[in-house]
């Protein structure tokens, strides 16, 4: 498995291809969760072949740039996925093997 | 450390820091998706070791346990998921192999899925994202990783349409998200 730090953007309203926001400052992950509240975006957890990880990075959605230390989630975790009410975002499930 | 998580926890965006115990899922959810309407949030199917075809919803501003909300209709994982605010679409993923269904609930009600129409691709394992008009998937495994993008309009049930592509070809994309 190959991964990557690329951050890819959208404009969700017009259709095109993707381009480049900037990159994830740590090891190449796949698989984070991911919540916003409209400004900033947060990625969490995630994992390379056989490691999972614990960090969280955020974004800030008007500034293409690279991702920025958040914290950490309570366990290393693929997939903690998530939701948000604008203010509080919620990792549920994912798993480390 | 192995672990099957059936388990949420929080934080606050606007806040730097670490992640806060929300309370328990139903069940395990691994290889899942999640999405909400900015007041619940639903765990969709994925698998505990088998795959499972059960939605558990949280109501994210109050700490507390998830609730049974329904099922999709097929035990699925690496399905990809959206909402709108009113809808949430779970869309393709791995049934015995890839399925290009979708397929949505109201996130204000409880109740099974309903048939919202199909991708361009059968894939899963890849990233769902919207505006709140359109619900974009991008991405997945498609037998091989594939830079494919489709669209939905939100509100109206039909088949996706071609978007455009990714930067290459990706799959495990993870979550996406939207600032809008």
């Amino acid at each position: 498995m190959s991964t990557t730090t690329e951050i890819d953007y959208i404009t969700v309203a017009s259709l095109g291809n993707a381009a480049d926001f900037g990159d994830m400052t740590t090891s190449a992950h796949c698989n984070m969760g991911s919540c916003s509240n409209g400004s900033r975006g947060v990625l969490a957890g995630g994992n390379t072949a056989g490691t999972e990880y614990v960090d969280m990075h955020y974004i800030t959605f008007s500034t293409l740039g690279n991702s920025s230390d958040f914290g950490d989630i309570l366990l290393a975790a693929r997939m903690p996925f998530s939701c948000s009410n604008g203010t509080r975002g919620v990792f549920c499930g994912g798993y480390a093997d | 450390m192995a672990h099957n998580s059936d388990t949420a926890e929080y934080i606050t965006i606007a806040t730097l820091g670490n992640s806060t115990d929300f309370g328990d899922l139903v069940s395990v959810h691994k290889n899942h998706s999640v999405a909400g309407n900015g007041v619940r949030g639903l765990i969709c199917a994925g698998d505990d070791g088998s795959k499972i075809k059960n939605i558990d919803y949280i109501i994210i501003a109050s700490l507390g346990n998830a609730t049974d909300f329904g099922d999709i209709t097929t035990e699925t994982n690496g399905c990809a998921a959206t909402g709108d605010g009113t809808k949430v679409l779970i869309g393709g993923g791995s049934v015995s192999g890839y399925v290009d269904t979708i397929e949505y609930v109201n996130a204000a009600s409880t109740g099974d899925a309903s048939d919202f129409g199909d991708l361009t691709d059968a894939r899963g394992f890849f990233t769902a994202l919207s505006d709140g008009t359109k619900g974009v998937f991008a991405g997945g495994d498609s037998d091989v990783d594939v830079d494919i993008m489709d669209y939905v309009v939100m509100a109206s049930l039909g088949n996706a349409s071609d978007f455009g592509n990714l930067i290459r070809a990706k799959e495990q994309t993870g979550q996406g998200m939207s600032g809008d």
